[in-house]
């Protein structure tokens, strides 16, 4: 089922273009990452789906259903954790969580089992009672993301939740994310870090300057810039080690035999790590390190663009 | 229902807020305290002011006459003087010409006293010293069915205003502050609802308000009722403290008095917020806010007793406020209450009604 | 700085002139005549003090005012002496810094008013005050923002040198290849050829000489000079098949003469790179490329003030990629002009996406997918 349609959807501030007749759709139970650099149009686009701003043209469908024609219904099956933290200072963490999630018409017992249930979740079921005023940036950022899925919304955005924190933090809302994502939750997930979108989205969306210029799954968007991998295998010494028969393996295009790594240029498409692997074990070479190389997607933005994701 | 909860989290929220609690509730316990204790001699009339001279006349059957006769001798000793008038229309005159301080014209009715309306303070002295005359006599004739009634007629250039005082009590400072103060502190509350919405912006929670399924008009109203509650809430301790800790004087009135400071309340909160939706900084609405604020209470009767409110100082809120609660304490008088409720409330209607079309346009919060 | 204090200050005087004019013009204790002598009077002492350069004569001319104001506090109306904490600060604050001093020390005359203008003094001092304390505040807070925008300029300046630098390093960099490229041509064709030509010019004097007498041998040295030949002809060839590259396409031609023509009619430095495997660019795809690739060209002739651009063609794996870029002003907010709008709808047509940027000088970029 689509979550998520947009069809053309255009916003313009004056005659500044953010975002540039966008085409997209999300389906159930991905992870879908907009990945580009910042005023790309990623916070726009998310504006947009959320209701926050209004679209120039274009047409948004949620779950099936026009969110201009059934406003209500979109904005209760979508969940949002801002780019910066919104939340309460003065209120307690669990008021903070049931304000919010009072607004989606939830009440009574049910209300209070939801929020707790969010909280307990983002792992803040013993600080119930007490003011973020005094948490740290990890945990407010953790309270944030409470307040956006108490609610149980079939579709959760996420703009950039990592920004400026520690990495174990990040680590944890990525982690989360997953869970969500295994839980039932569609997820769309915006970020300029490269390395978050590839390690948790299912489909991801390369935009620039207010445009969709790729969109495919990891591997597709790396095989857009190059079909090639490199494999270097780091060994104790380079003795026994006959090129021509590693040539020989599937897919192999050429070798090169440093001291101490042996690189390999190899086709993407074909799995044959398992058998060059083989090839070390069989002639007793101690493998020290083995790492596949292939192109990244800052990679990809940097060829099809000229620029970094981050400037 | 969403409009009550986001009521009860704006004062919730408020109520938090030491800087708020303070200035909502300590800063103005506190001025009614100093105020009313430094300026207690400016309301009471004991300035030593050169002879007094004071033209007066009796009537006929006048049944105070014996109690009059001794109290012009006490007088003399306060160097009040008081002469027998030849007739009224002369001595009147000679009071607007300022050569006596007043006239005093004594029938069965009770006494009138004239004074002239530039020189007030002879006139205020010796206005006071017949107040307490005429509070003596009524207590030492408590058994008599008629009591002794005072009526000041200020005599300007052109006409003569009859203001006519009963044998109340007249504001002492403390009873005097303790409303003034109430009244300016509701109104300075208009510095906190400038932020109402603003402050939601500023938190990033105004983005979470408006993806949530909850229509701009409902977290609008939520939040006007959520301040103008606290803030009632509010004043309510303020005149419980002043009622009966500082013993000031409410009133018999005082559902009415409440009703006539709720109304200024919401009066100071869509003022508060039409300057935050007009204003783009919050630095911007705060400068003009202080300028009003500040001119307000200058121009008012808030830190002095203005003898007589008109013209151009009417459209100052703080004005028709304090008028209208001290004439429901001291006059009984419910008219001045009535023109300041439909004011109030009109006032904040039209401002409302301005804000949520501008809210309505604009994107987002 | 003072400038701005001075303004605010000439205010609240104005200000407090309207006040006594509004309360005492009309009562019957001074003829309005007088009083409005008086408010002129100290008005133009006081509008002296901030036109007068001299420190020495600004403060003697409060002092006056002070005077002026004390002579009409004794001998014309109480009311006078509002106007005192205005020019008591002006006159305190040159020497004494801490505010509360400051206050206390205004509030000090509270004592010699009489006691029904005594609120009204003290309304006035605090007032003044604060007018005063906020005017100080402004004046810090804009000399702190002057001596952060000096700094930034400063940082600026030595951003802008670098970049200079910088350009200058590349440009260096270009030429030092330039260089580097003629040299290898030469040496190349030295090594090869040269030697070729001179050895097979060598067997031909020498065929010429024994022509006659030793016929056969001749005919050895000619056939040795033709085979010599022939292999500096082949490494001739493969010369220059190493410096041309040997893509032949039509395409790739067609936008060269363009751009020859181009750079020889609008003097614009044009330069054409192209990677991959440009076999695999479809004609449709030529005939848009060309198309729009003169479009931008046009663009950049017209606004961006660029003397040189560079135009990629670059195929990637499952991707074409084309970008035109000059090195003008670029800009940071654009507009979609027709020209833009023209090239959006070419590429449309062939499922591609346009990306124009303004942020370092002009770039067009392209992007088609690749069957």
């Amino acid at each position: 089922m689509k979550v998520l349609e947009m069809k053309g959807l255009t916003k313009k501030f004056g005659d500044f273009i953010a975002v540039d007749n966008v085409t997209l759709t999300v389906a159930e139970g991905e992870i879908f990452g907009f990945l580009g650099p910042n005023g790309a149009g990623k916070s726009t686009s998310i504006h947009m789906i959320s209701g926050l701003l209004r679209s120039t043209f274009g047409q948004i469908n949620i779950l099936g259903k026009d969110i201009v024609k059934h406003r209500k219904f979109a904005k209760m099956n979508i969940g949002i954790v801002p780019q910066d933290l919104a939340i309460y200072e003065d209120l307690t963490v669990y008021e903070n969580v049931k304000f919010f999630a009072g607004l989606y018409g939830l009440r009574g017992s049910r209300l209070k089992e939801q929020v707790a249930e969010a909280l307990e979740f983002v792992g803040l079921s013993d600080k119930h009672n007490s003011y973020p005023i005094n948490f740290s940036g990890g945990m407010k950022r953790r309270l944030n993301i409470a307040c956006a899925i108490a609610h149980r919304p079939k579709l959760l955005i996420m703009d950039e939740p990592t920004v400026g924190i520690d990495p174990q933090t990040r680590n944890y809302i990525l982690d989360s994310i997953k869970k969500l994502n295994k839980m039932g939750s569609t997820i769309i997930y915006t970020s300029h870090y490269m390395e978050e979108v590839e390690e948790i989205c299912t489909r991801i969306a390369i935009v620039d300057h207010g445009k969709v210029i790729v969109e495919g799954t990891k591997e597709q968007l790396q095989a857009v810039v190059t079909d090639k991998k490199d494999i270097w295998i780091e060994v104790k010494s380079n003795k026994n080690i006959r090129a021509q028969e590693i040539e020989k393996i599937k897919g192999v295009e050429s070798i090169q035999i440093d001291e101490r790594v042996i690189k390999i240029h190899s086709d993407m498409d074909i799995n044959n790590l398992n058998q060059i692997i083989q090839y070390f074990l069989s002639n007793e070479i101690e493998i020290r390190s083995v790492e596949e190389k292939s192109s990244n997607l800052e990679n990809v933005f940097l060829t099809l663009t000229g620029r970094n994701l981050r400037d | 229902m969403n409009i009550v909860s986001i009521a009860i989290k704006e004062m919730k929220t408020s109520f938090r807020n030491p800087t708020t609690l303070f200035f909502a509730l300590g800063l103005p316990v506190i001025l009614i305290l100093a105020l009313g204790t430094i300026f207690l001699d400016s309301f009471k009339s004991t300035i030593t002011i050169g002879d007094m001279k004071v033209l007066y006349m009796e009537q006929p059957n006048t049944p105070f006459s014996k109690e009059f006769q001794m109290f012009m001798n006490e007088a003399s000793n306060s160097k009040v003087f008081f002469e027998k008038a030849e007739n009224p229309e002369d001595s009147k005159k000679k009071v607007e010409q300022n050569s006596y301080d007043g006239y005093v014209e004594l029938n069965k009715h009770g006494i009138y006293f004239y004074q002239n309306d530039n020189k007030t303070i002879g006139g205020n002295v010796i206005q006071g010293m017949l107040n307490t005359f005429v509070d003596q006599s009524n207590l030492a004739n408590s058994a008599k069915v008629d009591q002794l009634v005072l009526m000041t007629m200020d005599m300007k250039d052109d006409y003569i205003k009859e203001t006519t005082i009963y044998s109340n009590k007249q504001p002492r400072a403390i009873d005097y502050f303790s409303v003034s103060m109430t009244t300016m502190m509701i109104l300075f509350g208009t510095a906190n609802a400038i932020h109402l919405i603003s402050e939601e912006r500023k938190r990033n929670t105004a983005d979470r308000l408006i993806v949530a399924p909850i229509t701009k008009l409902e977290i609008f109203l939520g939040k006007i009722f959520g301040s103008v509650f606290i803030n009632t809430f509010y004043f309510l301790v303020v005149i419980v403290i002043s009622k009966y800790i500082f013993n000031a004087n409410w009133g018999a009135n005082l559902g009415v008095v409440i009703f006539v400071l709720i109304t200024e309340v919401f009066l100071a909160t869509s003022l508060g917020v039409i300057i935050g939706s007009i204003t783009k900084s919050a630095k911007v609405a705060n400068s003009v806010i202080q300028v009003v604020a500040i001119v307000t209470t200058i121009f008012s009767g808030t830190f002095y007793k203005m003898e007589d409110i008109s013209g151009v100082f009417y459209l100052n809120p703080l004005n028709w406020v304090n008028e209208a609660i001290l004439d429901l304490i001291y006059a009984n008088d419910f008219s001045t209450a009535t023109l300041a409720i439909v004011l109030n409330i009109v006032v904040s209607l039209l401002f409302l009604l301005v804000t949520i079309t501008l809210l309505h346009r604009r994107e987002g919060l | 700085m003072r400038n701005i204090i001075e303004s605010r200050i000439i205010l609240n005087k104005l200000l407090l002139l309207g006040y006594i004019a509004f309360s005492e013009i009309g009562s019957k204790s001074v003829q309005t005549s007088v009083i409005v002598l008086l408010l002129l009077l100290y008005f133009s002492i006081n509008m002296t003090i901030p036109i007068t350069k001299w420190e020495l004569g600004k403060k003697s001319l409060v002092i006056l005012s002070m005077v002026f104001i004390g002579v009409c506090f004794v001998f014309v109306d109480s009311f006078f002496i509002i106007l005192l904490p205005i020019n008591l600060y002006e006159y305190i604050v040159y020497y004494i810094r801490k505010k509360w001093i400051v206050l206390a020390l205004t509030l000090l005359p509270v004592l010699f008013v009489t006691e029904s203008d005594r609120l009204i003094y003290v309304l006035v001092s605090v007032f003044s005050f604060l007018v005063f304390v906020m005017e100080i505040q402004a004046m810090q807070r804009l000399e702190n923002y002057e001596v952060q925008n000096d700094r930034m300029r400063i940082k600026i300046q030595k951003l802008q040198k670098q970049l200079h630098d910088n350009d200058e390093y590349i440009k260096q960099s270009k030429y030092t290849f330039q260089l580097e490229e003629r040299n290898r041509l030469s040496q190349d064709i030295h090594d090869k050829i040269g030697h070729s030509m001179t050895s097979a010019l060598i067997q031909m004097e020498a065929a010429k000489s024994l022509l006659v007498k030793d016929r056969e041998k001749s005919n050895e040295l000619l056939q040795n000079a033709i085979n010599i030949s022939k292999d500096g002809i082949e490494k001739i060839r493969v010369t220059l098949k190493d410096i041309k590259p040997a893509t032949q396409q039509m395409g790739i031609q067609r936008i060269r003469l363009f751009l020859d023509d181009f750079t020889a009619k609008q003097g614009l430095q044009t330069s054409l790179l192209h990677k991959g495997d440009v076999e695999m660019i479809s004609p449709l795809q030529w005939k848009v490329i060309y198309e729009n690739i003169r479009e931008s060209l046009t663009n950049t002739m017209k606004y961006a003030n660029a003397s040189v651009v560079s135009i990629e063609i670059h195929v990637l794996n499952r991707m074409l990629k084309v970008e035109v870029k000059d090195n003008g002003t670029g800009s940071s907010n654009m507009k979609k002009g027709i020209g833009i709008s023209g090239m959006e709808e070419r590429i449309a047509s062939i499922n591609g996406t346009i990306i124009v940027d303004g942020s370092n000088g002009f770039s067009v970029t392209m992007l088609f997918p690749l069957p």
